[in-house]
């Protein structure tokens, strides 16, 4: 976990943590049986969600884990940094099963933007899932190798040296997930940088993105291709034609619509 | 062939009885229980046992997540017996049947029969194809005597990645493992004395009935963006989907049964794949 070694560092006492599309609060069910009464006392926990029900219901469980601080903000995700407080930096900004849902070329900003939220030694952490069972129409799941493209060509304007975080596979029963910590202090950009080269880096991670949509799209189209021509022999591929024909959905949906 | 169809008599005893029928007009030999024959100690499930053993393959009609059905696909697979899964809702099987051949029920029986048994033929056609032959001098890993496809099946995923290997090596290829995570490669060809841009290889140790679909050959496509390679090679103890296949025929990728790489010829040769 990245959040117990930053509470173990004497002298630290507190911990801002910013959790982004935090739906009903489910990255705050481990909290209990991983983190002591002191650790979580330092905790300051900022919930955001577009949906205010959600909202409710993550301040609700916050509330009853002993934290320092509980609070939130309401808006769309991709509008988050206008709407939360312009000088807040966290310590730790969580991105967790939400990339799918979000309007590719969204994504290149909220990435930015997140990093720039960051305190000097902050942490980003994004986690997603490469397929979404039952499939979601619309939704754009991203796989291992496609965050390492995506990432790589955010962080080659970000920053002067090599630092590319490994994007780390998470094994389940039935998918794969995939994970990218994203430490601040490996980032050479500055604050004032970091503005000046926002709309660079999100362009830059933009043109990635459609790089990687272009590439899968064609792949989809070529399998749904075959599989029209020679059926599905396995279960497997029984399973694929379904999710190929929500991908070619929401690729296409995605391109056309400039989202 | 010796055909087992194993179904919930509740749920899908027509189709069923209408498949056994089918299949036996097709010259097949299919079992089915008589209870009036039975022997005084024999028991229903010893005969069933027995006959799932005895049986070239097994089709199993899964509509209901039947568990005497799975049983019975269980006892398939330890037996080393190829399985057809006919099924509605495929996403709610068993991973372990992700790679198994799949017929999908339409809810006609008409179709669904004919379906199931021109798929039984395209499976014993298959079946009839020659094994490899791999000699121990090839495959020390290998303790008993060769062709045995139980053997191979035994294996373990590294055993496989160590037969691939050697047989590339016997084919004069340079093979190398990869540092740290694999990212879906287990393998680096480089040809001897050159720095040549690496092909990568992914090695599937699936039961011989089964099949690589056209997914894998997408998740190789990934690995080899991930790795920088130029070419990849699929490798596999079963054969291919038609699909897989098509697919990878417009790309950087070689699909190779154990088969193929036991008879391909040593690097080198005239003979010899690029």
């Amino acid at each position: 976990m990245v959040l117990q070694p930053r509470l173990s560092v004497p002298g630290v006492e507190q911990v801002s943590w910013l959790d982004l599309a935090c739906g009903r609060g489910q990255i705050l069910g481990s909290l209990t049986e991983n983190f002591t009464d002191d650790a979580r006392a330092k905790l300051e926990f900022f919930a955001y969600d577009v949906d205010q029900r959600y909202l409710r219901e993550t301040i609700a469980t916050a509330s009853s884990l002993g934290l320092a601080r509980v609070d939130r903000d309401v808006g769309e995700l991709a509008k988050f940094d206008q709407i939360i407080d312009r000088d807040a930096r966290f310590d730790f900004i969580t991105l967790t099963n939400t990339v799918h849902e979000v309007a590719p070329r969204q994504l290149a900003g909220i990435l930015v933007d997140a990093l720039r939220r960051l305190d000097r030694n902050g942490t980003l952490f994004v986690y997603d899932m490469e397929r979404i069972i039952p499939p979601e129409l619309g939704a754009v799941p991203f796989s291992v190798n496609d965050m390492r493209t995506i990432s790589g060509a955010l962080l080659a304007v970000i920053t002067d040296n090599e630092y590319r975080p490994e994007v780390g596979r998470w094994p389940h029963k039935t998918v794969k997930g995939w994970n990218v910590r994203f430490d601040r202090e490996h980032i050479t950009a500055d604050e004032q940088e970091f503005d000046d080269l926002r709309e660079t880096a999100v362009d830059a991670t933009r043109v990635a993105i459609t790089e990687v949509l272009t590439r899968r799209l064609a792949e989809c189209r070529s399998m749904l291709d075959t599989l029209t021509l020679n059926g599905a022999a396995t279960v497997d591929e029984q399973s694929d034609r379904e999710h190929l024909l929500y991908e070619l959905w929401a690729i296409t949906r995605a391109m056309e619509k400039g989202r | 062939m010796r055909i087992y169809v194993s179904y919930s008599y509740a749920e899908d005893q027509r189709l069923a009885s209408g498949l056994i029928d089918a299949l036996s007009v097709d010259g097949h030999d299919v079992f089915e229980p008589d209870l009036s024959s039975f022997e005084v100690a024999e028991t229903m499930f010893t005969s069933i046992t027995a006959a799932i053993r005895r049986s070239d393959l097994v089709i199993a009609l899964l509509s209901t997540l039947n568990p005497n059905v799975y049983f019975e696909v269980g006892l398939a697979a330890g037996a080393s017996v190829p399985t057809i899964v006919v099924a509605s809702e495929p996403e709610r099987l068993t991973f372990d049947l992700s790679s198994a051949p799949y017929v999908p029920l339409t809810g006609d029986d008409t179709i669904d029969i004919a379906t199931i048994v021109r798929r039984v033929g395209e499976m014993g056609e298959a079946q009839r194809r020659p094994e490899p032959i791999i000699s121990l001098g090839e495959v020390p890993i290998l303790s008993t005597p060769a062709p045995d496809r139980v053997a191979l099946e035994a294996l373990s995923p590294l055993e496989m990645e160590s037969l691939v290997a050697q047989l590339f090596r016997k084919r004069g290829i340079a093979v190398e493992r990869p540092e740290g995570t694999d990212g879906g490669v287990d393998l680096i060809l480089r040809e001897p004395g050159t720095q040549d841009p690496q092909t990568i290889v992914q090695v599937k140790h699936y039961r011989r009935a089964n099949l690589v679909s056209v997914g894998a050959v997408r998740e190789l496509l990934d690995a080899m963006s991930y790795a920088g390679a130029e070419r990849a090679i699929l490798v596999s103890s079963s054969d291919f989907s038609r699909s897989a296949r098509a697919f990878a025929a417009d790309l950087p990728i070689d699909l190779l049964t154990i088969g193929d790489l036991v008879g391909m010829p040593a690097s080198g040769s005239d003979a010899a794949p690029t």
